[in-house]
């Protein structure tokens, strides 16, 4: 009798966990204006004008003026600022393994656990780096933000179906060869992605900063948490001679994408950001109300942003700020927005629009951009070669290697400064195809 | 009893790991042994499509449709795939209509569920289809046969959340087929093999004579049985108004890459076939050796018909390589899909047998591929009969895959060009 009741258990313990794999937010996607026709009319704040109304016409009004203002608000009432921590923070980190023939010797594989401490808790998050193996180091980097897919081992090389590819999908033998490194951090590690759903935040990081205190109103929401994983993942970047700490590009896809954004405004150290259908909260604007929105992210997933942000799902137009001007946050830095045309809960047009709408602080600062008018560029026609990449690929939600690709010509056109490469180029230098033959194990 | 749950369990977990863990071991891949260098090929000698078996030049197109194809199918057929042969007892096939939604993806389609079973004294197997039509066109439209590894019921075949608007939780890019104004069937390849090995509960047991146990050495493997599957859908969609019975295409990967060639050189009616990383009894040639080589592929024991196993290590006494089986699906377009970075289905080797196809393909007057070297890769060398391209990435079916086969469907199925 125990020992069936015991069977049962075990049967209904896989049965909850492959019900919550499935169940993953459908409900809330229901609630959403999918036809153009129904999107409300929307005014946007002008990026280059103060909430007192001031015009500003030079870089030094807006970093002086306008984009301290503009990122307070993103602090206070969007994804919710990080508080002092309650006693001084030390940081460690310790390289605790090393490979440097990895992927048939082509590049250097390095774990570094990053560890941050007070005396009222720690964090341990892992980074992984594949460094080339080649004599140029240092090295720009892709910062790729995921959660937990460096514990479950996602980083593993595929075999010769998949030569060269990790098991999500980075391209890794083709970064290698372009001469750009791969980092990654677990930024589960700050607040475990299983909260999102919450109401309450907690665990984790929370402890070092207000020990005994759930967040204030005006405190992180998780896209935050993440953000200071990202940073405090920087710190150690700075450090390691293999890569070039001024040519690290933040990435993210999707929950990834609003997070890389998030960290790179508050931290110049960033030079670089690539977002990947990261839609709202991330590179789509907020007054569209098209697919996801603000009401919609306060019900589903209201610990995503901080609590303050709530109060605007009732009237988005309320929100002093809009995605537009956190673009423009990241000026004059490189950013590529990556959209796909069927990613509807993201809103492609109105990823387009904020990334439009934020051309103008980078034109401030003197950069080129090439979009000529407000009209969307057609599908599979990237804007590479410009302070602001942007592309719509045909296809859906996530990060392809389409995607991929254009990141790593966006970086060797800003931080290489070398003529974008075709992939053929890459795998047939002068011509004749590049041997990496499998290890013959 | 116990033993009943005790089993469930282990499914459950098998099921649960299996969804979050990588797949077993390759290590067959990594052996000593396993070519992936250029370099290490050995030197070969293809036979040549357009000389006969006594050695006579084939100088007409009628001559390699009368004398030189019907040759090559035959050895196909018996020493390759295996044939597929007579039933004692002919089968009774039988259509039943699961479901019509007429309203499915906003009105946009009509999504019909149809259950084909086959049945003789010997047993009874079935295989479900999912048919897409487009609602705001009448009458018949070209259509794409997908034959996949998800089932053709239930989940797979439901439209995915808002993010992926339009496609089919399978993967099938619904939307982009219904503006081009093309329907959509979804067939599993396999369905109809219950077991690989012995096939228990498989189409084969159907076709068994006397005491028979097991397929004879030049009767069907598991892929003859798939791309058997694939005709037997299109019996099916010929009887479907809306479908347009001279512009079928049919569309597989990996494996089931290596069934829609097979299937589309025995069977005429399929009008088109894009055949994806298909590798090894595929598009690859035999005797390059790269990568998965005969040898490897008997790890299934019945892929292939039994005669096969016979050319293992002898790859170069077979009559015939692969690049004549797609010069077998001539004159109907055809493409092959390489990806730079699939070295177990060797991607040079896929090339090279369009390559070595192109010549049957120009005696008909068509394009194919007419250059050794092959297109730089993501440049597709499309707009032709036997057309080709080298992706960046993997075994896997990719973005830039999909809108050239939409492309390639659109170039050879748009009015004027259907001969």
């Amino acid at each position: 009798m125990k020992k069936r009741s015991l069977i049962y258990a075990v049967c209904a313990f896989f049965a909850c966990l492959n019900a919550v794999h499935a169940q993953d937010d459908e409900a809330k996607f229901l609630e959403a204006i999918w036809q153009e026709a129904a999107v409300p009319e929307y005014v946007l704040p002008d990026v280059l004008t103060t909430f007192e109304g001031q015009a500003i016409t030079s870089v030094a009004e807006w970093e002086s003026l306008r984009r301290p203002e503009i990122m307070r608000v993103f602090a206070e009432q969007v994804y919710g600022k990080i508080p002092r921590a309650a006693a001084p923070i030390r940081q460690r980190f310790d390289v605790i393994e090393e490979d440097t023939t990895f992927l048939e010797g082509l590049c250097t594989r390095k774990v570094v656990r990053i560890r941050v401490e007070n005396e009222y808790g720690k964090v341990e998050m892992p980074m992984l780096l594949f460094i080339p193996n080649s004599t140029k180091a240092p090295f720009p980097a892709i910062y790729w933000l995921n959660l937990d897919d460096i514990e479950r081992n996602r980083f593993e090389m595929e075999g010769p179906q998949r030569f060269g590819e990790t098991k999500n999908k980075a391209p890794l033998k083709q970064l290698m060869m372009r001469g750009i490194a791969l980092i990654s951090i677990d930024a589960a590690a700050f607040g475990d992605r299983a909260q999102s759903q919450a109401l309450a935040l907690s665990g984790n990081i929370i402890p070092l900063h207000t020990p005994g205190k759930s967040p204030a109103k005006n405190e992180w929401g998780l896209i935050s948490m993440w953000a200071y994983a990202m940073r405090c993942g920087m710190d150690y970047i700075e450090t390691d001679p293999d890569i070039h700490a001024e040519q690290v590009a933040a990435m993210g896809s999707s929950i990834g994408g609003k997070v890389a954004l998030w960290a790179a405004a508050q931290d110049q150290r960033i030079g670089m950001v690539l977002s990947s259908t990261s839609g709202h909260g991330g590179d789509a604007l907020w007054r569209r109300q098209y697919g996801e929105t603000l009401a919609n992210m306060s019900k589903w997933l209201p610990r995503w942003l901080c609590r303050n942000a709530s109060r605007y799902a009732k009237d988005v137009n309320q929100l002093p700020v809009d995605q537009h001007m956190l673009l423009a946050a990241i000026a004059p830095r490189p950013l590529y927005v990556s959209t796909a045309v069927h990613d509807r809960w993201a809103d492609p047009k109105g990823q387009w629009r904020a990334t439009w709408q934020a051309s103008p602080v980078y034109q401030l600062y003197g950069a080129d951009i090439p979009f000529i008018s407000d009209a969307q560029p057609p599908i599979n026609q990237p804007f590479v070669e410009s302070a602001i990449g942007y592309h719509l690929r045909s296809g859906f939600h996530g990060l392809k290697l389409y995607d991929w690709e254009r990141f790593m010509e966006f970086i060797e056109y800003h931080f290489l400064k070398i003529p974008i490469r075709t992939v053929q180029e890459i795998y047939y230098p002068d011509g004749q195809l590049r041997d990496h033959y499998p290890n013959q194990k | 009893m116990k033993r009943g749950i005790m089993r469930t369990i282990l499914l459950l977990i098998a099921i649960y790991t299996g969804s979050i863990l990588p797949v077993a071991s390759q290590s067959k891949e990594w052996e000593e042994g396993v070519i992936y260098s250029e370099s290490k090929v050995p030197f070969y000698t293809l036979p040549d499509p357009l000389l006969d078996i006594s050695g006579n030049p084939i100088d007409s197109p009628k001559q390699w449709q009368q004398e030189r194809r019907p040759q090559l199918m035959g050895l196909f057929a018996t020493t390759i795939y295996g044939r597929v042969p007579q039933p004692e007892q002919p089968l009774q096939t039988t259509y039943t209509v699961l479901s019509t939604d007429e309203d499915f993806f906003e009105g946009r389609c009509t999504r019909k569920q149809v259950l084909i079973t086959f049945e003789n004294d010997r047993g009874k197997v079935s295989m479900h289809l999912a048919l897409f039509t487009p609602n705001d066109i009448e009458g018949p439209v070209p259509i794409l046969l997908r034959m996949g590894f998800a089932a053709a019921e239930g989940a797979p075949v439901e439209l995915e959340n808002i993010q992926a608007y339009g496609r089919l939780k399978n993967g099938t890019p619904l939307i982009d087929l219904l503006e081009k104004g093309f329907a959509v069937a979804c067939i599993k390849g396999g369905e109809v093999i219950g077991d690989e090995v012995q096939f228990k509960r498989s189409i084969h047991q159907l076709f068994y004579r006397g005491k028979q146990s097991i397929p004879q050495a030049d009767e069907w493997g598991v892929l003859a049985g798939i791309s058997w599957q694939a005709s037997r859908a299109v019996d099916y969609l010929l009887t479907e108004p809306k479908v347009d019975p001279k512009r079928i295409a049919l569309v597989g990967f990996s494996k089931l890459g290596k069934c829609v060639l097979w299937a589309a050189a025995q069977d005429t009616r399929i009008a088109m076939v894009m055949s994806q990383n298909s590798g090894c009894a595929g598009a690859a040639l035999w005797r390059r050796n790269f990568g998965e080589t005969l040898s490897y592929m008997f790890r299934f024991p019945n892929w292939l018909c039994g005669n096969a196993r016979k050319f293992i290590g002898k790859e170069s006494d077979m009559l015939i390589d692969q690049h004549m089986l797609l010069a077998c699906i001539a004159p109907r377009p055809l493409y092959v899909v390489s990806g730079i970075d699939d070295m177990w289905a060797d991607n040079q080797g896929e090339y090279l047998s369009a390559y070595h196809a192109t010549p049957v393909y120009e005696l008909l007057g068509l394009k194919g591929q007419s250059t050794q070297e092959r297109p730089a890769i993501n440049e597709p060398a499309d707009k032709r009969a036997l057309a080709y391209h080298i992706r960046s990435g993997a075994h896997g079916y990719h973005q830039l895959d999909w809108d050239q086969y939409l492309a390639f469907m659109e170039f050879h199925f748009a009015k004027g060009h259907n001969k």
